[in-house]
């Protein structure tokens, strides 16, 4: 039997090749580049599944949706705080579901069956978009409504609404549903169907003593919509503690994203400043060669002396790694010259030998 | 029979556990205790969506690794946000597959989003990020080169292409499992993934360069 190379492929996938059939593939996979490179990158991804590095935390990955999805099995406290909004916006969803679905019924004729449990405006949807969209960019007022299908058509009141949709926030996870992961959404589904999913989901993780929030509620909901506005965003200190405390852990991503938010937030701050050396430390480590040498350098212009031989240290091997051989031998030289009883002194003197610099 | 590694999620370890499965998801197929679990906490109930969640949790961060690299800045994001679009999907679930099969796709489409918007916003990626260039022996840079090449790759192809590279590729999927779990017909995604793999050809034939530091000069006429 003829096989088709996917047939091969797959078959050697699960162990199963005859000799004869390995020999042909191996004969394919020589004359096809593409499905050399398949077989090779299949072989990566796989030992990464299968090495260390596929360990995985799964309770802090749940801890971390738990308030989103409002399981109050699993302790809150250890929820990150960048998911707070999330959980926020979840609420907000909420309350958004229920205004926009009354702002729709009243267009579409529908007034008696809402017009006497509503006010005609609710004063939520405006601060409820700006207060979530710092970190994720979420769908503001301003922004065209790129989502709208054609059963959204709504009237201008309800298209006005500066809505987050939570929609839009999961319908890129959602197979079935169009791909708009945190893109700008204009409106909602100003229909009972589009008011469904978020309740079904709501349901689904909510315990049934917390009864999902009439829409004669709506206005007690947003009060507890608007609650997460009134907490204060973290200081210098504190994101630089985090920062630390993630790069400790290993949990370099994290500590990535903290210490360049710290960067860009508290750019003159004394813990910006101080974060760079170790930030740059981490980024060597992490194999990005060229973010570890800009903030080497920033260091370096900006820092103390404190850890100025580390950082002088770190540049060198920064430079080495993106081969800049003559960079890297200046910073090597500069290091003798500012630490001539350094610890690394020895390092730099072999490394510029092997340079043919000294 | 049809075999994926990453299968399984071993609950105790948290780690892959590569499978050789003998059983065809499909809808004539008994209701695995999983299955069962998910018609559960879609009805609504709490305990059984947390079960769900550390059963498909595993994986879903396993894939979205894959997906978007394991040191990416956003990755515990992507992996939050694909569990929760996993239990907003629920509803839809129509039992034709195993749960964490769903829900690693949710994660493909999931990551494949979010890596998107990190790329617009931050521009081209450092591709060596993903490995200690001066520490790593040069197979584990040859890897890492090819992972990100496939990765690239992704950003360009359709929706439905990238999907089936991903789980072809990157997560080891049988294509009667694709076929399954994304309601496509067989036959389908079998075009789906020549397509795929007639775009890796052009990049690699485009690209002299690239193709030899991947050793793949030698492209087919």
């Amino acid at each position: 039997m003829d096989l088709h190379p996917e047939d091969l492929i797959e078959r050697e996938m699960c162990g199963d090749l005859s000799p004869i059939e390995r020999e042909r593939l191996e004969v394919h996979a020589q004359q096809c580049a593409v499905c050399r490179l398949e077989r090779l990158a299949r072989a990566d991804f796989r030992r990464d599944a299968e090495g260390p590095e596929a360990e995985i935390d799964v309770q802090r990955l749940l801890a971390a949706v738990a308030g989103p999805l409002a399981m109050r099995a699993i302790p809150r406290a250890a929820s990150r705080p960048r998911m707070r909004h999330l959980r926020f916006v979840m609420v907000a969803a909420a309350v958004i579901s229920v205004t926009g679905f009354a702002a729709a019924a009243r267009w579409s004729g529908t007034r008696a069956l809402v017009a006497a449990a509503v006010p005609p405006s609710i004063p939520v949807a405006a601060p409820v978009a700006t207060a979530v969209a710092p970190r994720h960019r979420l769908a503001r007022a301003s922004e065209p409504p790129a989502a709208l299908l054609p059963e959204q058509a709504a009237p201008d009141a309800v298209r006005a609404l500066p809505v987050v949709s939570p929609a839009a926030l999961v319908s890129a996870a959602n197979p079935v549903g169009p791909v708009a992961l945190l893109t700008p959404v204009g409106a909602f589904r100003a229909s009972p169907k589009a008011v469904a999913p978020a309740a079904v989901a709501r349901a689904a993780v909510e315990p049934p003593s917390s009864p999902v929030p009439a829409v004669h509620d709506a206005p007690a909901v947003a009060a507890v919509a608007a609650a997460p506005i009134a907490e204060p965003a973290p200081d210098s200190s504190t994101i630089f503690r985090r920062a630390n405390a993630a790069r400790e852990m290993g949990d370099h991503a994290r500590a990535s994203e903290l210490y360049r938010r710290l960067l860009d937030d508290f750019a003159t701050s004394p813990e910006a400043r101080a974060s760079l050396p170790m930030f740059g430390r981490m980024l060597l480590d992490d194999g990005n060669a060229s973010g570890a040498l800009r903030r080497f350098d920033d260091a370096l212009r900006l820092s103390g002396s404190a850890l100025r031989e580390d950082v002088m240290l770190g540049r060198a091997l920064a430079l080495q790694r993106l081969a800049r051989p003559d960079d890297e031998a200046r910073a090597w030289s500069a290091l003798l010259d500012a630490y001539p009883s350094s610890v690394h002194t020895e390092r730099a003197r072999r490394r510029l030998l092997e340079l043919g610099r000294r | 029979m049809v075999c994926h590694y990453t299968g399984v999620a071993d609950h105790e370890t948290a780690r892959v556990v590569p499978i050789v499965s003998t059983e065809t998801p499909s809808a004539a197929s008994p209701r695995s205790a999983a299955i069962e679990l998910a018609r559960t906490a879609a009805a609504g109930d709490v305990r059984a969506t947390r079960r769900l969640l550390e059963l498909v949790a595993p994986r879903v961060a396993r894939t979205v690794r894959a997906v978007m690299g394991a040191r990416h800045a956003e990755v515990e994001d992507a992996a939050q946000l694909a569990l929760i679009g996993f239990v907003q999907a629920l509803p839809s679930f129509r039992g034709e597959c195993d749960p964490s099969q769903f829900a690693a796709r949710i994660a493909v489409r999931t990551a494949g989003a979010v890596r998107r918007r990190a790329r617009t916003r931050l521009g081209t990626l450092d591709l060596s990020a993903d490995v200690d260039t001066l520490e790593a022996p040069p197979e584990e840079i040859e890897s890492a080169r090819r992972k990100a090449f496939i990765r690239g790759l992704l950003d360009g192809l359709p929706e439905e292409q990238s999907e089936v590279l991903v789980l072809r590729i990157m997560l080891g999927w049988a294509l009667k499992d694709i076929a399954t779990t994304s309601g496509a017909p067989l036959n389908t995604v079998r075009s789906r993934l020549r397509l795929a793999k007639e775009a890796l050809r052009r990049r690699i034939a485009d690209d002299p360069v690239l193709a030899e530091a991947l050793d793949l000069s030698e492209v087919e006429s």
